[in-house]
């Protein structure tokens, strides 16, 4: 019973830390938090799912199941990176609409 | 009379066993779902034009999530790719998104410059 409680614990710790995974999640979730995701309510939603699913994968680290963790991260990266795009695309747009209101006043004959 | 009603029944009985086989979408994680109609939407949009790379890559993942979800419907994993598909798909969404504003933020700062020209 100990041989073979010894072999499931070796096969559950074969698969590696997810260590590299971690620190892409979490930069990217830094990134789209810095660009101002949380003023977007899906950029927000997003977000919030990356931080969450982060969370998770760590508490999976603790406990050893490491594969599990490692596609937690994955999610947790492609959220943030929806996250990033999307207050990227408000920004953006902010800026076009800006642009296209100056070009506006301009023909209107305003300064 | 009773032969062709026998029958009937037999074929009704064989149409409702192969349409069970045929379509095993029940048994799909409700992310391949997902996953479908978010790429659905994308495909329609103007992402083939200005974003196609990304949107066939975003394919790639649905492609990926569809096979293994039709081979191990009941995996994590499978669900995961599922999710990670959906993601993709929104990601090509909001790029497009980007790209877009991008043009008509060029567009106008041209049409500024050609008004403030003398």
């Amino acid at each position: 019973m100990a041989l073979l409680a010894l072999v499931a614990g070796c096969a559950g710790s074969r698969y590696p830390a997810p260590v590299d995974r971690l620190g892409v999640a979490e930069t990217a979730a830094r990134e789209a938090s810095r660009t101002g995701a949380d003023q977007d309510p899906m950029a927000h939603f997003h977000l919030a799912l990356a931080e969450r699913q982060i969370a998770v994968a760590k508490e999976l680290m603790e406990s050893g199941r490491n594969e599990r963790a490692a596609w937690m991260l994955t999610r947790a990266a492609n959220d943030a990176e929806v996250a990033l795009a999307l207050a990227r695309e408000n920004v953006t747009r902010a800026e076009a609409q800006e642009a296209a209101e100056r070009v506006e006043a301009l023909q209107r004959g305003s300064p | 009379m009773r032969v062709s009603k026998y029958l009937m029944l037999l074929s009704a009985l064989v149409l409702t066993t192969l349409a069970g086989c045929t379509h095993p979408s029940a048994q799909f994680p409700p992310e391949l779902a997902n996953a479908r109609l978010a790429y659905e939407r994308v495909e329609d949009g103007p992402a083939a034009m200005v974003n196609a790379e990304h949107l066939r890559e975003a394919k790639v993942a649905l492609d990926d999530a569809e096979r293994a979800c039709f081979e191990r419907p009941d995996s994590p994993a499978a669900r995961d790719l599922a999710y990670i598909a959906e993601r993709r798909a929104e990601l090509v969404e909001a790029e497009t998104g980007i790209i877009l504003a991008d043009r008509r933020k060029a567009l106008a700062e041209r049409l500024r410059r050609e008004e403030n020209s003398p």
